[in-house]
């Protein structure tokens, strides 16, 4: 079993070596973020989610690390939901230098004309995941940047000894894809509503990152039906993982036995940040028990969510949401955060931080 | 001046609505008996949402009833109204907004959006 440490806000600020690799997965309890250091200076980020501040996560890292945003090489939109993608476009602003790579999915002219079509300025304070990829999408015809459409076995990105393969989406997946946009984005005559649906997840970006001797597995939020795939269809070039970032917070639908089997090292490290939303809490006590029986390397990114409002108000306000039979909850954001660094070439085990409130995932309560 | 008056005496015979704490919610989900939405308090500031609650459907108006559905926007109001008379009642009001529905124009902007990005993209 690998130990881990509990690190305070002095060991956050400190670099990794240029010859070690770092993982880090940010999970405030909704969103999720991993920033990934490729060696030799060159980081990516997947994915984006956003700090207790309201800012994205990865650039206030990279702030307190005294890292360049354009030292950024990459940065992944595995798919489009609300809790993957806040921020994003302010990580790609920053990140000048980078490439962003999204699905192959976003490219279809269907969905693009659906996200188009739905955009409303005025139609709520804050935005939505298809308004942040409208934003980020816009932002890249201006500056005439391409993005990297990820597909199953495309390399994404490589330098050095550092490589970057996408397993996922697959062709097959688009279609469903499709459907299920026809299905969530209002179509001619229909009401804008914001687009806040769950689903689909079949067309996430599931990343193959190697480093050497490091490889690491992001499993995004694909679920099973989308493991089968990548299984099945996957080069046999993909060394074992020690890392795998658990997909879709850890939920049964998304797990497949057969990939702690056959993509990953015994005993691997894995991460997961937990979900929740509309009193619904990712993983249940069900997943807990099942990832910490496949490894005892299992760690959760922040506790499991506390009740009630994020702040006090007034005693007559109080009094008229009990009366009115309302519960109000704190959507929870934190900085927590699970950070692995390793010296690449080297067979030392991954060091483990534990940053805020992340601990072992057997002591991620529930109630 | 007479128009002026009568604006005034108007004015102080309806009742005042002071809001002490406002939101902005977005429906999450919904059953037959209550609604769970995303919050963005308004009243504090908020830049995004932190909170959510659950709230029971006999709380809404039959005509916000109908509007009740994933992704709709509403406006939240707690606070107290203030009678001509000067009495004052404890109030909750969630109205909902009535959000615009897909036009032909915005179907054509989307498209023409998306072929301009798809041949930005194949340069």
């Amino acid at each position: 079993m690998i130990s881990s440490s509990r690190s305070n806000a002095d060991v956050l600020g400190v670099q990794p070596e240029g010859d070690e690799v770092e993982v880090t997965l940010f999970g405030p309890g909704y969103g999720e973020c991993v920033v990934l250091h490729l060696g030799a200076g060159n980081w990516a980020v997947v994915d984006s989610c956003i700090d207790p501040a309201g800012e994205a996560r990865a650039l206030t890292y990279f702030e307190r690390l005294g890292v360049d945003p354009s030292a950024v090489k990459l940065v992944v939109a595995t798919h489009w939901h609300d809790d993957h993608i806040r921020g994003l476009a302010d990580v790609l602003e920053a990140c000048g230098q980078a490439t962003f790579c999204c699905s192959a999915a976003f490219a279809e002219r269907e969905f693009l004309a659906a996200v188009g079509a739905t955009q409303n300025r005025h139609l709520t304070v804050t935005g939505s995941g298809v308004q942040e990829l409208h934003r980020v999408l816009s932002s890249l015809k201006r500056s005439g940047a391409s993005p990297r459409f990820a597909m199953a076995n495309r390399l994404i990105w490589a330098q050095g000894a550092a490589r970057m393969v996408a397993l996922s989406p697959d062709d097959s997946a688009f279609a469903t894809f499709l459907a299920a946009i026809a299905e969530h984005l209002p179509g001619l005559g229909e009401r804008k509503g914001r687009a806040v649906a769950l689903t689909p997840n079949g067309v996430a970006v599931v990343l193959w990152v190697r480093v050497s001797n490091c490889v690491v597995l992001l499993g995004s939020d694909l679920e099973r039906r989308g493991w089968a795939v990548v299984l099945r269809d996957r080069d046999d070039r993909t060394a074992p993982a020690s890392v795998f970032k658990v997909p879709h917070h850890g939920s049964a639908g998304a797990h497949e036995g057969r990939v702690w089997d056959q993509m990953l090292d015994r005993e691997p490290v894995a991460l997961v940040a937990p979900w929740s939303r509309a009193g619904r809490v990712l993983p249940t006590a069900v997943d807990v028990d099942r990832i910490a029986a496949a490894t005892p390397n299992a760690y959760v990114t922040t506790g499991r969510p506390r009740g009630g409002p994020i702040r006090r108000r007034t005693a007559p306000v109080e009094r008229s949401l009990r009366e009115a039979g309302v519960r109000v909850n704190r959507v929870p954001i934190s900085d927590a955060a699970v950070r692995l660094r390793r010296k690449i070439g080297r067979t030392d085990p991954w060091r483990v931080e534990l940053l805020g409130d992340a601990r072992g995932i057997e002591r991620f309560a529930h109630v | 001046m007479a128009r002026l008056r009568a604006a005034e005496l108007a004015r102080r015979s309806s009742p005042t609505l002071v809001a002490q704490q406002e939101w902005e919610g977005t429906v999450l989900s919904v059953n037959s008996v209550d609604f769970v939405a995303r919050l963005l308090d308004i009243t504090a500031g908020a830049t995004y949402e932190e909170e959510e609650a659950t709230i029971p459907l006999s709380d809404l108006s039959d005509d916000d009833r109908a509007k009740v559905e994933i992704g709709a926007v509403f406006r939240w109001v707690v606070g107290y109204e203030r009678s001509a008379a000067g009495t004052r009642r404890r109030v909750s009001q969630i109205v909902f907004r009535d959000l615009p529905r897909v036009t032909g124009e915005d179907v054509d902007r989307g498209g023409g959006w998306a072929d301009d990005l798809i041949e930005s993209f194949q340069r």
